[in-house]
């Protein structure tokens, strides 16, 4: 805890530096003080289908989008929605920017460190939230092996899974990791997929990382597109994604500079505005809420800037809250 | 993100100061204000702590990218920036006709043979604080609020002449690599050496596979035990190797502007070669220490390993193909003078690997605490 305490202390002063440096960062604090979840949410209205997020890393939209590397990614941005202007929460490296995307915040993490160097006790993430509102997740991460990755091997890296550095997933207790069923069921080798694609048994809720070689970050540009040209559209013919699901395929932070916190941030769904591109100031936050609104949980209860976070309206054809629940989009 | 870790960097400056008896300055804590100023590079905004972090072992804690960023947005160097830790130790560089190899110098090639001569050139050069010269670092310092910290030190002309005003700052930097704070031999292994802690099964596994020398023969290159004299190990011979890294191509390097690369992506690090001009030694690189280690990632000259496992598995397997399926390995960026005599095959299986792994967790040393210099 002592760690935690003085890295979130150094992160909210960067925090408050960030946000004078930079351009507006809408995106809340690294400082936030959570609200505990309640015991049970109330049943909301939500989408039907899955709410799948595939990470990549480190690039910047104009390596991306028109580049003659990724044409699947192209096609892909062609024939869905494109948040033109999403920019990364102006944190960086990696983990803090994963963190973010599963939390609202960073928890003053800013650097890449295993899980073991970094004890988060928020029991106010976004799997909580799914499990108090009776939802299912999973994180399928590739190339982790044995499930519950907590230290970096490999191809796998602990820093783009951010479900492994909370206390209540991974079961650290202050001096040792215990996990339990709640991290090895649910933060698996990305092989489970076929698994569950092949049982139609998708949780509500999936969170894809590939592998250091497939997600561009050393890869090229044109391996992380062949991947996605090999998994994406199993998942687009998932009943999970049929039925009324969406998939993120977004990028951590933008590549080149700190600066340029400018990544890709596609939304794929039946349900968005095909070939649109939106100018609105989008940027981790807003996924973040987009996410809670499809899945129907609220904004989370940390994150003390949420009433001014926006949810990405303008991709999709529909309302982000659904009407009736269950029913879908 | 850099200003975070400056403010961390800070603490510890001031920290050091509150812990001294004495406000009197000296080269050490003069050395900590320039090491810690941004103002010091053009455009201003880049300092020495930005690329040595002391919460990442004084290297640059933005370890998602294999080299570092210098002070001019989108320019990247060719190489991962190394620990300043134990720096101190290295020799200058030299021809060791007992091994008939170079051993010393700092920076990964060997290039400088002292602190001093090491602390002015990321300075000056473009991919990293990019001065254009020596005059505008010194026109900086004058600025400074220490500068007349300069002076009580040095003289009251310390700063009116360039040339020895930049060597009053490179001999304050070189004061400051040589306190405590960057060699505090404090990390469990020292306390296991000394007899206060005991390793961890998994450790201790480690650390015999890295001892025998038909096993991990780690120990060869990074010597484990304390000299003959009681002095604690280095963990480097700060000899050279090829280790067949390879290519990096998402290096930040191969797509600077011909002015700073001219080979673009076909960009070849020559390593040592370049510094004694033998082809023998092309592809060589000092063996870094592996003292803390663990907090060092990215790993290699070109930062190609993202963690300490994969370089780990590498060394062990790299002529032999990974036990792990989603591994591998690439050939080498210099092939001709590859070492594989000493690794590349060296019969360890994966929970040999880890169990080496888990043993170089244990070469952390304690979070720099307040020192003094």
């Amino acid at each position: 805890m002592k760690s935690y305490r003085m890295t979130a202390i150094i992160g909210s002063l960067g925090g408050v530096l960030a946000v004078t440096g930079c351009a507006p960062n809408t995106s809340g604090s690294t400082f936030a003080v959570c609200r505990v979840l309640p015991t049970a949410a109330a049943a909301q209205p939500r989408w039907a289908g899955t709410v799948f997020t595939i990470v990549m890393e480190n690039k910047s939209r104009h390596e991306i989008l028109g580049s003659g590397s990724a044409p699947f990614i192209n096609q892909l941005a062609r024939a869905n929605a494109t948040a033109g202007a999403y920019h990364d929460p102006f944190v960086h490296p990696s983990e803090a920017n994963y963190l973010w995307m599963v939390a609202g915040e960073n928890f003053g993490v800013l650097d890449d460190a295993d899980p073991a160097s970094h004890h988060l006790d928020s029991t106010a993430h976004v799997v909580d939230q799914i499990e108090r509102a009776g939802l299912t997740w999973k994180a399928y991460q590739e190339s982790m092996g044995a499930p519950c990755g907590l230290t970096s091997h490999g191809r796998y890296a602990a820093k783009h899974d951010p479900f492994v550095y909370f206390n209540d997933v991974n079961g650290w207790d202050g001096a040792a990791f215990h996990p339990s069923p709640r991290c090895t069921d649910h933060v698996v080798d990305y092989a489970q997929l076929d698994a569950d694609l092949a049982g139609h048994a998708l949780p509500d809720y999936v969170f894809i990382t590939p592998n250091l070689d497939h997600d561009m970050h050393d890869g090229s540009i044109a391996d992380g597109d062949a991947w996605l040209a090999r998994e994406v559209p199993r998942l687009l013919a998932s009943d999970a994604f049929q039925r009324g699901g969406v998939l993120f395929l977004l990028w951590d932070e933008g590549g080149g500079t700190p600066a340029a916190d400018d990544p890709p941030f596609l939304a794929i769904s039946p349900h968005v505005r095909a070939g649109f591109v939106s100018d609105a100031d989008y940027d981790t936050s807003s996924y973040l809420k987009t996410v809670q609104a499809v899945l129907g949980v609220e904004a989370l209860p940390c994150d003390s800037g949420a009433d001014s976070v926006a949810t990405m309206d303008d991709l999709f054809s529909v309302p982000l809250v659904a009407q009736t629940s269950k029913t879908g989009a | 993100m850099r200003a975070p870790l400056r403010i961390a960097v800070l603490a510890l400056v001031i920290g050091a100061a509150a812990g001294c008896s004495s406000d009197r300055p000296t080269p050490a804590r003069l050395g900590a204000l320039v090491f810690t100023d941004p103002s010091l590079s053009t455009p201003a905004g880049q300092g020495c702590a930005d690329c040595h972090a002391p919460s990442t072992a004084f290297r640059d804690p933005e370890s998602d990218r294999s080299t570092s960023m210098g002070a001019v947005a989108g320019r990247f160097g060719a190489r991962n920036a190394p620990s300043a830790m134990y720096a101190r130790f290295a020799p200058p560089l030299h021809h060791d006709a007992a091994t008939g190899g170079w051993i010393g110098g700092l920076f990964w090639d060997g290039r400088a043979s002292s602190l001093e001569q090491q602390a002015g050139m990321p300075m000056l050069h473009p991919l990293e604080m990019n001065n254009p010269d020596k005059a505008s670092v010194v026109r900086a310092i004058r600025r400074a609020s220490y500068a007349g910290q300069f002076r009580a030190v040095f003289g009251a002309d310390a700063l009116d002449d360039v040339d020895a005003a930049f060597g009053h700052v490179t001999e304050v930097l070189a004061a400051y690599e040589q306190t405590a704070m960057f060699a505090p031999f404090s990390s469990k292994y020292d306390r296991y050496l000394a007899g206060r802690e005991t390793l961890t099964p998994d450790e201790q596994r480690g650390l015999a596979i890295f001892e025998d020398p038909r096993r991990g023969n780690c120990a060869s290159c990074h010597p484990s035990r304390p000299g003959v004299d009681g002095s604690p190990p280095l963990f480097t011979t700060f000899g050279y190797a090829n280790l067949g890294i390879p290519r990096y191509r998402n290096s930040k390097f191969l797509v600077q502007p011909a002015a700073f690369n001219p080979d673009g992506d076909r960009y070849v690090d020559h390593g040592l070669m370049v510094t004694v001009g033998d082809p023998a030694q092309d592809g060589k690189f000092r063996v870094p220490t592996l003292r803390n280690v663990a907090r060092t990632a990215p790993y290699g000259h070109n930062g190609y390993f993202e963690n300490l496992q994969y370089m780990v598995d590498f060394l062990a397997t790299r002529d032999v193909g990974s036990a792990d399926p989603a591994v591998k390995w690439a050939p080498p960026e210099v092939a001709a003078t590859v070492d594989h005599e000493h690794v590349g095959h060296l019969g360890l299986s994966p929970r040999d690997i880890d169990d080496v792994v888990a043993f170089l967790g244990a070469l952390t040393d304690e979070r720099p605490a307040a020192q003094g210099g």
